[in-house]
């Protein structure tokens, strides 16, 4: 008991070093030693305080030591890779192997698609934990794809992966059964079964520095294909001409073959009926037909699948997906967006996840009127920081006015994102909405 | 009026080499502090900001004037700063298998530099770094995140660590100072 208020003290005393609004008498009523607090607040004022200055001369030999243009010359970039004297032979095997595992490369993967990958650091406190994994959109909420390295010396699991430009949900699942979001990603969505994903929204523009300074080879896992290995499907005896039935509707649909295997497979081993699983899927394979996006619709199915939903949760919140991808599609045809829709299919994501999340339709089309003439990716960033903001708890009324501001100054996916960061920031802090808005602009 | 980074970053890329003494000028003394918490000693401190100036102006044509220079300025550093510190205990494995570290000697007189500069030297590198970015620059733990390439609860945690121990180092050496007053005044008193 002592144990725990203790580190409750803790926690609020570091939440007041960064910062948080919390009123003195409040802290003081939570046990907070305030000698302790003062102290330090007096060592980081120091630490604050504190100026280290360069040796004098500096910056003319700085300059001195500047190449003349700010960009390496291929001439440069061979002379420093190149030895002055020995070991010249190093380079040149290097330069070998190196050019044969480019022309393998090319060979094995020619047909890869996406060739932009964005790295991300992903990790959670589990000091006690066994294992911890992670599941999300990006593996089809497949376990066991991807483990999480630890724990280190300070209890952390972590993992390094690297993922194309988009919008993910995710989460940890904790010795094979608990699953937890991560309180530190981008934002927290309901998963329809009472608890909450974790937001990742990667943009095109997100990483723009050299990456020879930021990786070395090997340290990230990549999740370029997003489609994990099948399994195969056998239906039992029991009911197999109809499991088969569907699989051939599937196949017919145009869905890959793989992933149908594998989509029923689990339906059948979560015990929904062929029949259910017809009704539930049949819609979606005329959607497919028709060149709609469904990957989400069939990602949500997969996601119930892994947390065990029972066959009728599992069959209402794929149906809610549907419908608000039909709605979506709808209300982007009504204020004119056809052609982005097919142009840009995040656009059609964003508004469906918007809708889903039970932000008032008119609210939306508001927003997407306010956004003509702005080009995809800002109405798309837009919707999405809405959506974000509107977890958070924004007032509705000053959350319209933000993400109209957004618009009206047409601010690009990262500054969006810094925009939705500060306000997140701010409404952690306990300031008051109107003030949010009011600052956000100085 | 003093020209934005954004506008002297312009200025360099179009070949007005002059231009890059302004922003060496602006950020000579944190990217300095930054390599000497990360370093621990004034002349590689010194070689590594000096690294950090050189390999921005090499790159400046990939900086996305969207993004904060500062920003990048101090991934620059973090990344240059932990390759030499890999090399370091490299070539220290090689020639001198204990090493000893040596913070760097301040050269005021002043005891309030001494005690924060011991201490802060004192704290780990894992949580040093992060507590300076924090408290002496004002990143975000998102920055911070992206600058040290960890996640945002680990740098939420290094940052707590890191305050904890520098209130831990800064009473430890101020504990003797007082009994010593204390023992030559008459006044031994424990704090």
């Amino acid at each position: 008991m002592k144990r725990k208020e203790s580190e409750n003290q803790d926690k609020l005393l570091h939440h007041l070093l960064d910062g948080a609004n919390i009123e003195p008498e409040a802290s003081l009523s939570e046990g907070l030693d305030a000698d302790r607090l003062t102290l330090y607040r007096e060592s980081l004022k120091d630490l604050e305080n504190h100026e280290e200055r360069v040796p004098d001369g500096f910056a003319s030999r700085v300059m001195a030591a500047l190449p003349d243009k700010p960009r390496h010359t291929w001439g440069d970039k061979l002379k420093s890779f190149w030895p002055e004297r020995r070991f010249w032979a190093v380079p040149a095997i290097s330069g070998a192997l190196a050019m044969l595992m480019i022309m393998a490369g090319i060979t094995l993967f020619r047909s890869t698609p996406n060739t932009l990958l964005i790295p991300v650091v992903l990790d959670l406190y589990a000091p006690s934990a066994k294992q911890v994994e992670l599941v999300g959109t990006f593996s089809n909420w497949m376990p066991k794809a991807f483990r999480l390295k630890g724990p280190d010396a300070t209890g952390y699991w972590a993992i390094a992966v690297k993922l194309p430009p988009g919008r993910y949900e995710y989460a940890f699942m904790i010795n094979g059964s608990q699953i937890v979001p991560d309180d530190d990603g981008e934002g927290l969505r309901p998963d329809g079964f009472g608890h909450e994903n974790s937001l990742l929204l990667l943009k095109k523009d997100e990483w723009p520095f050299d990456q020879r300074y930021q990786f070395t080879a090997g340290e990230y896992l990549t999740i370029p294909g997003n489609e994990p290995k099948g399994q195969m499907f056998y239906p039992s005896n029991r009911n197999r001409e109809l499991w088969q039935a569907l699989l051939d509707r599937g196949i017919a649909a145009g869905v890959q073959k793989q992933t149908i295997e594998n989509l029923l497979s689990h339906l059948a081993s979560a015990n929904m009926s062929p029949d259910e699983a017809r009704n539930m899927l049949e819609p979606l394979f005329q959607d497919f037909q028709a060149g709609h996006p469904t990957r989400d619709i069939f990602l949500k199915i997969h996601e119930c699948i892994l947390k065990r939903a029972l066959p009728e949760t599992l069959k209402a919140i794929a149906e809610r997906r549907h419908e608000a991808f039909k709605n979506a599609r709808a209300m982007l045809v009504q204020t004119g967006y056809s052609t982005s829709m097919n142009t840009y299919p995040a656009l059609v994501n964003a508004t469906a996840f918007a809708l889903e999340s039970g932000q008032d339709p008119a609210f939306l089309r508001v927003i997407l009127s306010a956004g003509k003439g702005k080009s995809s990716e800002q109405i798309t960033a837009v919707i999405e920081a809405g959506e974000i903001l509107y977890y958070a708890g924004l007032e509705p009324e000053i959350l319209k006015a933000i993400m109209e501001d957004c618009l009206r100054r047409g601010l690009k996916g990262l500054q969006v994102e810094r925009v939705t960061e500060q306000v997140q920031e701010s409404i952690r802090k306990g300031t008051d909405h109107r003030t949010i808005r009011n600052k956000l602009w100085i | 009026m003093h020209p934005t980074d954004t506008v002297l970053i312009e200025k360099c890329v179009n070949g007005e080499r002059d231009a890059f003494a302004l922003i060496v000028e602006r950020y000579q003394h944190r990217i300095y502090f930054m390599s000497l918490t990360r370093m621990r000693d004034r002349y590689e401190a010194e070689d590594l900001a000096q690294e950090t100036f050189i390999q921005a102006y090499r790159k400046l044509e990939t900086y996305d004037p969207q993004r904060s220079f500062k920003n990048w300025l101090f991934t620059i550093c973090a990344n240059l700063g932990k390759n030499r510190l890999r090399s370091r205990a490299r070539r220290r494995e090689v020639h001198n298998p204990n090493p000893q570290n040596s913070p760097a000697q301040p050269r005021g007189p002043e005891h309030c530099r001494i005690d924060l500069m011991r201490a802060l030297h004192n704290i780990p590198e894992k949580l040093r770094v992060p507590l300076f970015l924090k408290h002496v620059e004002g990143f975000s733990y998102k920055e911070i995140s992206s600058i040290l390439k960890i996640g945002t609860s680990a740098a939420k945690m290094r940052v707590k660590r890191g305050r904890d121990q520098l209130v831990e180092n800064l009473s430890e050496q101020k504990q003797p100072r007082l009994v010593n007053q204390g023992n030559s005044g008459n006044e031994a008193k424990r704090i």
